[in-house]
């Protein structure tokens, strides 16, 4: 069926006008009247003999709407550069889908391992995937890596690359092979909880690095013994001291005097501000944030200190004192400190940290 | 076997001629009139469409009637037809 074009005009004598087009052979359909407005249908093939005789006649054509197929022509003859990309696009989509464009890596291993051995392939970003062999792929991949499987697949442009280790099972134990459980450095039982094995100390025992805290063997009432796997847990507690002398005097820092002004901009996290000229000093800001340009004004206030050294008596040393202690004796010791004793004295404090772990 | 225009010719007592240039007009369920052998259109109103036939008009009443399609020689009324009338001019 041919396509119908919809013309709306405006004049007088519309009747004549139609008789006219009828003369002429071209078939009107659907015409609707309102006042002097007129609108007709006419077949697509009849649409520029109609607009001509319009034209000729000084009718006012107000409206044209195309049809169907024809319409679809026009829309096209109208907007070519959409039509172009159009066409485009639809090429490069045919073509791109046979693209790899990205490589998407799950399992045991990680994505610059498994590329690694896609790239000695040849495969990656940019392969046709019509030309892969995901069989060949999956066996290679096993082989190289050492993995238990391996999955390829593709959707669209996406190559989907799934490789998996083989799963490890845990040594079995053999219960009837001797094990002892010894201390690991010195300290002392706090509690002993033992299951299979004999326990050779109890809480309140000091013990030695080395020292064995539950023998691994089994004692019967007749003398005989079996060897066991010791299975149990120890606690002990464990220590370390360290001493801070007092030595009569103490070094504080405390401000020269000395202040210095400047005012400082922060823009998008980034700090635009003078340097003072101090190499020790506290500092006071006062920042104003200007909304919505995201700009914060520091006005900066800076008061050189100086480390001096003085006289002071053991009171006024015992902070310092004791933080000195504290520190020393952390850093020798290897467990997680849990409380902090401290022993002062009139040449110094010494400080003991305990931590406990627990020996299975 | 008579042709069928030779057994008009009979039935109506009509010349051949006469039935060849004459008009016709169909009315179809009270809101379609097709028209045959019209010499144009006289008047177009939503509830009056007139045309020209051979020695007359043909009036078509009723209310919203819309021309469906205009030919050379026919036409087609579509709306409610209340009365289709022929009036020799």
């Amino acid at each position: 069926m041919a396509s119908k074009c919809s013309i709306t005009f405006t004049g007088l004598n519309i009747n004549h006008l139609l008789n006219t087009l009828a003369a002429q052979n071209i078939a009107v359909f659907g015409v609707k009247r309102n006042k002097n407005s007129c609108t007709i249908c006419v077949l697509s093939i009849s649409v520029s003999k109609t607009i001509d005789l319009l034209n000729k006649k000084c009718y006012n054509i107000q409206k044209v709407s195309y049809g169907g197929l024809f319409g679809a022509v026009i829309f096209a003859k109208k907007h070519i550069a959409l039509m172009i990309a159009l066409s485009i696009f639809v090429l490069a989509l045919c073509f791109t889908s046979n693209i790899c464009l990205k490589v998407e890596v799950c399992g045991d291993f990680s994505l610059q391992q498994v590329n690694a051995v896609l790239t000695e392939l040849g495969v990656g970003v940019g392969t046709k995937l019509s030309a892969i062999n995901k069989d060949s792929v999956e066996n290679y991949l096993c082989n190289k890596l050492g993995a238990l499987y391996a999955t390829v697949n593709n959707k669209s442009s996406v190559l989907y690359v799934s490789v998996y280790l083989p799963k490890t099972v845990d040594t079995p134990i053999d219960l009837n092979k001797k094990r002892n459980i010894v201390a690991p450095s010195q300290g002392i039982v706090l509690s002993v909880s033992c299951q299979q094995g004999t326990p050779l100390v109890k809480a309140g025992d000091s013990v030695v690095k080395g020292q064995v805290l539950i023998e691994g063997s089994r004692v019967f009432v007749d003398g005989t013994s079996q060897h066991v796997y010791a299975i149990g847990q120890v606690v002990l507690q464990l220590s370390s001291t360290a001493f801070a002398p007092y030595t009569g005097t103490m070094t504080v820092t405390q401000p020269t005097g000395k202040v210095y002004h400047n005012t400082g901009v922060y823009l998008f996290g980034k700090q635009y501000q003078q340097q003072p000229p101090f190499d020790n000093y506290t500092v006071n800001s006062t920042v104003t944030a200007l909304k919505p340009l995201n700009l914060l004004i520091s006005h900066n206030t800076y008061y050189q200190l100086a480390t001096v050294t003085q006289k002071a008596t053991l009171e006024q040393c015992l902070p310092q004192l004791k933080q000195q202690a504290v520190q020393q004796a952390t850093q020798k010791c290897s467990f997680v400190v849990e409380e902090i004793l401290y022993e002062i004295t009139n040449q110094g404090v010494k400080a003991t940290v305990l931590g406990t772990i627990t020996i299975n | 076997m008579k042709a069928f225009n030779q057994y008009l010719q009979d039935l109506c007592g009509l010349e051949l001629t006469t039935l060849a240039k004459g008009y016709k007009y169909t009315v179809f369920g009270g809101s379609t009139v097709v028209i045959e052998g019209h010499k144009g259109l006289c008047a177009f109103l939503p509830t009056q469409i007139s045309f020209f036939v051979g020695g007359g008009l043909l009036k078509v009443e009723g209310s919203n009637l819309t021309i469906k399609c205009v030919q050379r020689q026919s036409a087609v009324v579509v709306g409610k037809i209340d009365n289709v009338a022929v009036s020799n001019g």
